[in-house]
């Protein structure tokens, strides 16, 4: 099929993800795939896609896309602030959180993430990148999946599963993506590497997250995590959301890109609910954390599930104002127009 | 360190499960390596693998543990430590026919620029070295770090040295390399701390033309010196799509 976008910038590390490759973990192959699902998810409901459709993540400030068919539809959904539609002089400003249609020769220019780390980009039909063991996710690593294991370049084109559908009526969603002040974990599973007084430390204060965090994990600053016994683990799988420390006590906590395997003790482990959150974290933001049990992580999982399932029924037509910016763009008698700025949010 | 059978005598009674969130355990079998313990853990996760267990998603075999991933909300912690336990109770050594590969090496110079270090160390010539680290039969114990990266037990005792200080920030596709009690081949270029003393043309993962890295979990591995004209020889005939041909072990 003929290229649907064309990348005019590819900004700062935007890459192709889905929901991971799960699996091959046994292989040494990492899961990767999108930092934040729910985002991920809530993009592809949107755009009217299945869940296992694959979306631009979107990490830094720069991305600009070149629209070549014509009614394409696609969404935003996550740390998101709105993007900018270009054309002939003319702009328009487009809320994230809601559905709309592209026109062929058009330019997306989208922003940095807003408050947050990442922000997905579906489009209707679906991206159409070649599966690598199951999954379209690129892990930038070992040069798998995505546009050749590798962040986009300018000039790279995609193509859509399916032809594009014009017409096809803009939705939007209530949906919030707020980068967490608290996460909830369960401890373990090395908790008897560590001293009592490491636990006091993990709960009792905020950790910052570090200029070196990256996809593979969130590197935290704060209070160091006493041992009470030394030395390493022999290397055992890992885990997203795992908070492993290494000998200066400072933890690190396990994102997509995260190593099948490693050796440094685990104090605790967020739970699945939040692990989405955790994906929103970036540099600078502080993030404390809270113990629970078992019983609790997967009644507060159940609740992420059913909210997520509940969420097509909850889609909604774009009210009329919302449009006639866009209107005003397509018979081109205006330019320069921002409208919808953080309209639904 | 307790003897094998010290180890294995309570391996089908009582490892040990460890939460790691609400949707993985992490199951415990000993705190060091025994090849005995490895072999079994590698047997437990093919039969979990093979079991369609509904809920089950994966699991990840390493040295002396086994982690398994799950969905809670479809498997609950007690079914799927019952499916371990049995798992765990049925006589092992009824797991997927191991084979035994022989990858050829080039030794030293250019190919493995460490190897005069690790000689030196040994108290040995570098060709004593290598024929040392050719001399044994390794079993891929588990796969980690890279995809492919099959992490090889045993290292000759003489051979064993810490990671380097400082690791590679490239360290090339194909090189042989030890650290520790553990030999391993990188499938492909990458940051590296190991000390490298060989290289092979022959691929650990070719994705293209295959579903599954060369090495599988359980599977033996030797080394074979050859020289640069052989290698680049194999070089060209791997770029036609060759591979080498498992044997069933001895």
């Amino acid at each position: 099929m003929r290229p649907a976008l064309t990348i005019v910038d590819p900004g700062f590390a935007a890459t192709i993800q889905d929901r991971g490759r799960v699996g091959w973990q046994r292989f040494g192959v990492p899961v990767s795939g999108a930092l934040d699902p729910e985002a991920l998810a809530v993009a592809n409901i949107l755009a009217g896609n299945t869940s296992d459709c694959a979306a631009i993540e979107v990490m830094g400030a720069g991305l600009r896309l070149r629209v070549d068919a014509e009614g394409m539809t696609l969404a935003v959904a996550g740390c998101a602030a709105p993007l900018r539609i270009e054309r002939a002089g003319a702009a328009v400003s487009v809320a994230p959180l809601r559905s709309f249609t592209a026109h062929r020769g058009e330019v997306l220019r989208f922003p940095p993430p807003k408050n947050g780390a990442v922000y997905y980009i579906a489009s209707a039909g679906g991206f159409d990148i070649p599966a690598v063991l199951g999954s379209r996710s690129t892990y930038m690593r070992a040069r798998l999946g995505g546009i050749e294991g590798r962040a986009l370049r300018a000039g790279d084109t995609i193509s859509l599963m399916r032809e594009a559908a014009p017409g096809t009526p803009p939705l939007l969603l209530d949906a919030s993506f707020d980068a967490p002040k608290s996460l909830r974990i369960m401890r373990g599973p090395n908790a008897d590497y560590f001293a009592a007084s490491a636990f006091e430390a993990l709960l009792g204060g905020a950790y910052t997250v570090t200029p070196a965090s990256d996809r593979m994990g969130l590197r935290l600053d704060g209070k160091p995590l006493d041992r009470a016994k030394p030395g390493e683990v022999l290397s055992q799988g890992t885990t997203a959301g795992a908070l492993q420390v290494p000998p200066d006590g400072q933890p690190i906590l396990l994102l997509a890109d995260r190593q099948t395997t490693g050796g440094y003790p685990r104090i605790a482990t967020v739970i699945g609910a939040d692990i989405a959150a955790a994906g929103r974290l970036v540099a600078g933001m502080a993030v404390r954390f809270a113990e629970v049990g078992r019983e609790e992580a997967v009644a507060a999982l159940k609740a992420r599930a059913e909210w997520l399932a509940a969420l097509k029924s909850r889609l909604r037509p774009v009210p009329d104002n919302a449009l006639t910016a866009e209107r005003l763009l397509g018979e081109n008698l205006i330019g320069g127009v921002t409208a919808g700025e953080g309209g639904e949010m | 360190m307790p003897t094998e059978d010290e180890v294995v005598a309570p391996l089908s009674l009582q490892p040990r499960v460890y939460d790691c969130g609400e949707s993985a355990v992490l199951v415990e079998f000993g705190v060091g390596y025994s090849k005995t313990v490895s072999l079994a853990i590698l047997q437990i996760s093919e039969r979990l693998h093979g079991s369609h267990l509904e809920g089950y998603r994966e699991s990840i075999p390493a040295l002396s543990s086994l982690t398994i991933c799950y969905d809670p909300l479809v498997l609950t912690k007690e079914r799927l430590v019952a499916a371990i336990e049995s798992a765990c109770a049925i006589p092992l050594g009824a797991g997927a026919a191991a084979r035994l590969w022989t990858i050829p090496c080039v030794y030293g110079g250019v190919s493995g620029p460490d190897l005069g270090d690790v000689a030196r160390e040994a108290a040995l010539s570098e060709g004593e070295a290598a024929a040392l680290h050719a001399s044994e039969t390794y079993v891929v114990s588990m796969l980690g770090f890279l995809p492919g990266f099959a992490y090889l037990a045993e290292l000759p005792e003489r051979l064993r040295l810490p990671r380097r200080v400082t690791p590679r920030a490239r360290v090339p596709a194909g090189s042989i390399a030890i650290a520790a009690d553990m030999t391993a081949v990188y499938p492909l270029e990458s940051p590296g701390g190991w000390h490298l003393i060989g290289w092979t043309p022959v691929p650990m993962w070719d994705m293209a033309r295959r579903a599954e890295p060369l090495l599988r979990p359980g599977d033996s591995v030797r080394f074979r010196a050859v020289d640069a004209e052989e290698a680049e020889a194999l070089r060209l005939r791997v770029a036609e799509g060759w591979l080498p041909t498992p044997e069933a072990p001895a």
